[in-house]
């Protein structure tokens, strides 16, 4: 199981969980043909665990065969890593690069000729001339791979934020004029902006959204036409040279707002369930501890079995003086207050010697004994009751309620001392039993001030889903849960183990897997769940189909004053979703929607493709 | 007054004390005016250090006035002695007869600063001794008479006939010495293969008392601090 060390990692391990209960495994799906993807930048390669998320859904880890590599400032470079890790790839090593991918048949269908992307960002470019230059190394790239056996796209991702439009409208107008040229450099080019038609920037989580495109883009470029009901080839094998744009609209199951709701509830429930934990009497207290008047059964037990066994045997207090020459009885045997007498004062300085302090004295023994109440208590006292009712007051009653108990000196006097080193341990004893019960309550309440700072950090990172029916929803859901049994079974698990932040985070983690595991709404697909949510009857299966269809000229990623050509559609969706015969029939007779089968249910998205002309780049 | 503590100085020291039969302390000296006699049980140590003395004193107001005083801290007795009453005495100084142990150190008093400087040697243990005593003591096995017949002593020829036997037990009989100022614990003694070590208090001096010995293991063995000599003699009795 990973590592949870904080809220964010929790997060981030549940929302995985979910995903992954809902991804099926697609076997047999490979890239058609070898491809090199080439990241003309930082900002350009940035983008690239997008691209690879995209890819991985479907190519899983047929994925790693692709090669990836950066061109920045004429240099090329290879990472597995992040792009500081770069490193330089001469063209010999970009031959074995290349090559290693064409020894791996068993990752491609077609291993007789290459692809090579080009992608570039408008960002890594300062000006136009440079943008240019990346642009045209496709086709010095295309040669030193072979030529006619290879074919190219380029990929541009254009930054229309007000920072850089200037240096994209540039591109724009350089990409137009490739349209009209007969000199061209690249025969298939994409356009993605981060401005959409419609005027929206995308930013923030959604700065990355056109990688996931561009990946999607990517599987289309060179799917294998065995996998899929249509070649898609059709939309990049023009003759004629072609620019495009593409538009996205996807449906997520909100499995990390979910995630999100979830751990802001259970975290807020521990909060207050600890912080105003059921006030215990006396009497409950006593209980817990297994205290009976001034009886404790654990302290005896410990004695019996540990700490007497570390003193010198009573039997040996035979061998002390006897005043009397004549009395050979044993000297246990008599009254205490005759034994006293008759050992002469011995007894008191062998006492002295041997057994008062001795147990304060050993270092180890004490650790051992302070461990094991500790653990005790522990085990007996959850922490909210420690919170609520380990009062200094009751603290002290307990250490009253709890006196050592006297003998009559009359007692034989290996009764009487048997009693007297029970109750000196006792003594020396009960000041650590306070101590530890004083530090439950503080540590308890530390345990409180642990779940308060992870709130408090998950609140810092907490972004409350957009979609109000998710927090409706699942606050009432999960509320109900923590009530039940859930919130219980939490608080145990917390209380059985050290209440480091690691420790509850990952109580929490099992309980809501658990929850996951068991509960009907955690196993339904995303238009089941969207359903239940809202209610059956509230979803009509033409509003979500067209949730998902309506969005795309809107989204279209590139704002044009002209709308390019519509082209083709690819509906990427679980084949099981019981909405395809839905959008089938949304779409018509003769559309040209191809559905690529995710084996996901997570989501479903639809790319849709739009060619362009001079007059669209306008 | 104020302590302040001095190694040795060509000009200031006490060295090598030594006690003599009648319990007369002498040592070397230069340039003190008074001599600070401590002294304390023999069954434990005193630490004293240039450090701790300043200290341990503070409480000692009337410090020289020659008085014994005792000082909680150290569960020891200081006696700051004049020089005038150690030159009377012979260049010398009495002690009392019993066992004690002791640590003297000199000083100077400056009556200008109101301030006694007190020489400390390099190492301490060269001023600490210990005045010894003997103490003796007798150990016999116990017994039992036999003799008799349903616990009555026999007399005449009937006593004759059946004359008491002696017979040994599991205890021994043990006599020590009286001595003043016996500090309990000062003599121990060990049965056998026993770890325990069994001390003997001052109300046992002075009279026979028992110890259990089984027959068959080495008589009980005594031992005493290195204040106290311990002299085993025969059984009178």
């Amino acid at each position: 199981m990973e590592i949870i060390n904080s809220v964010e990692s929790l997060r981030e391990a549940l929302t995985e969980k979910l995903d992954k209960s809902f991804r099926g495994e697609i076997t047999a799906v490979k890239p058609n043909k070898p491809m090199l993807i080439v990241y003309t930048g930082k900002k350009a390669y940035e983008g690239k665990v997008f691209v690879e998320k995209a890819m991985r859904r479907i190519w899983k880890n047929k994925t790693d065969a692709i090669c990836q590599i950066m061109l920045e400032g004429g240099e090329l470079g290879e990472s597995d890593g992040s792009v500081s890790d770069c490193n330089c790839v001469d063209e010999e090593k970009l031959y074995q690069l290349v090559e290693n991918m064409q020894t791996k048949g068993d990752c491609f269908n077609d291993l007789s000729s290459k692809i090579v992307v080009y992608v570039h960002n408008a960002a890594d470019f300062s000006d136009i001339s440079e943008f240019k230059a990346a642009y045209a190394n496709i086709i010095n790239m295309k040669e030193m791979l072979g030529g006619s056996g290879c074919t190219g796209m380029s990929m541009i991702m254009l930054d229309e934020s007000f920072k850089k439009v200037a240096l994209s409208k540039e591109i724009r107008s350089y990409i137009r004029d490739q349209v009209e040229s007969s000199e061209r450099v690249s025969r298939k080019t994409m356009l993605l902006s981060n401005r959409t038609k419609r005027g929206e920037l995308l930013s923030g989580a959604r700065a990355w959204e056109n990688y996931d495109l561009l990946g999607n883009l990517l599987i289309m470029l060179n799917c294998s036409t065995s996998d899929f009901t249509t070649t898609p080839d059709k939309f990049f094998t023009n003759i004629r040279p072609t620019v495009l744009t593409a538009s996205y609209s996807v449906i997520n199951r909100p499995n990390r707002d979910i995630c999100d709701v979830i751990i802001n509830r259970v975290l807020r429930w521990l909060e207050t369930r600890i912080s105003s934990g059921e006030k215990g009497s006396w009497d409950e207290i006593c209980k817990k501890l297994e205290i009976s008047g001034n009886t404790f059964p654990f302290l005896k037990n410990y004695y019996d079995t540990k700490a007497k066994t570390t003193l010198v045997p009573i039997d040996k207090l035979e061998y002390l003086p006897r005043m009397n020459v004549n009395n050979t009885e044993p000297l246990l045997s008599m009254p205490y207050n005759q034994f006293l007498n008759e050992t002469m004062g011995a007894f008191e300085v062998f006492f002295k010697e041997n057994y008062e302090g001795k147990f304060s004295r050993d270092i180890a023994a004490m650790g051992d004994f302070r461990r094991a109440i500790s653990d005790y208590i522990k085990e007996r006292i959850p922490a909210e009751l420690a919170i609520s009712s380990l009062s200094e007051e009751l603290i002290e009653n307990l250490m009253r309620g709890l006196s050592a108990t006297s003998y009559p000196e009359t007692a034989a006097a290996g009764t009487y001392i048997e009693g007297l080193l029970y109750n000196t341990f006792w003594e020396e004893a009960k000041e650590i039993f306070r101590e530890e019960l004083v530090a439950r309550k503080k540590g308890a309440s530390g345990h409180l001030g642990t779940i308060e700072a992870m709130i408090s950090a998950f609140i810092d990172s907490y972004n409350p889903p957009s979609d109000e029916s998710v927090i409706l929803y699942y606050t009432q859901y999960i509320d109900q849960r923590l009530n039940d049994s859930m919130g219980n079974a939490i608080l145990e698990r917390i209380n059985s183990v050290e209440k480091t932040s690691e420790n509850i985070l990952t109580a929490v983690y099992e309980s809501v897997s658990n929850l996951f595991f068991n509960e009907a709404i955690f196993s339904m697909p995303l238009e089941k769940e969207l359903q239940h949510r809202m209610g059956s009857s509230a979803v009509d299966v033409t509003n979500v189909v067209k949730t998902l269809t309506d969005p795309l000229i809107g989204n279209r990623r590139l704002a044009t004053t002209f709308d390019p050509d519509p082209g083709a559609k690819f509906v990427m969706i679980n084949k099981t979703n019981e909405l395809i015969p839905h959008m089938k029939s949304y779409f018509g007779a003769g559309n040209d929607a191809v559905f690529l089968d995710t084996g996901d249910s997570n989501s479903m998205a639809i790319v849709a493709l739009y060619e362009c002309n001079s007059t669209t780049l306008l | 007054m104020k302590i302040e503590c001095k190694s040795f100085q060509g000009n200031g020291y006490l060295m090598s004390p030594s006690v003599d039969a009648l319990h007369k302390l002498h040592f070397n000296e230069m340039g003190c005016t008074h001599f600070l006699l401590f002294s304390y049980a023999v069954n434990r140590d005193l630490v004293i250090t240039q450090e701790n003395l300043p200290a341990m004193l503070a409480t000692a107001e009337n410090l020289r006035d020659g008085e014994k005083l005792y000082i909680k801290s150290m569960d020891a007795s200081v006696q700051c002695i004049g020089r005038h009453v150690y030159l009377s005495n012979g260049s010398a100084i009495q002690l009392d007869a019993k066992a004690s142990r002791y640590t003297i150190l000199g000083a100077a008093y400056n009556p200008d600063t109101d301030t006694m400087n007190v020489y400390f040697p390099n190492n301490i243990e060269t001023v600490n001794f210990a005045v010894c005593v003997e103490m003796k003591y007798q150990i016999r096995r116990h017994t039992v008479e036999t003799g008799s017949i349903f616990g009555i002593k026999l007399t005449g020829k009937a006593g004759h006939v059946f004359k008491p036997k002696q017979n040994e037990t599991d205890f021994c009989e043990v006599y020590i010495d009286r001595a003043n100022d016996y500090v309990d614990g000062s003599i121990t003694y060990r049965i056998g293969d026993n770890p325990c070590v069994y001390p003997v208090t001052k109300a046992m001096l002075g009279r026979w008392f028992l110890i259990k010995s089984p027959l068959g293991q080495k008589i009980p063995e005594f031992t005493a601090c290195d204040s106290i000599t311990l002299i085993k003699v025969e059984s009178r009795v």
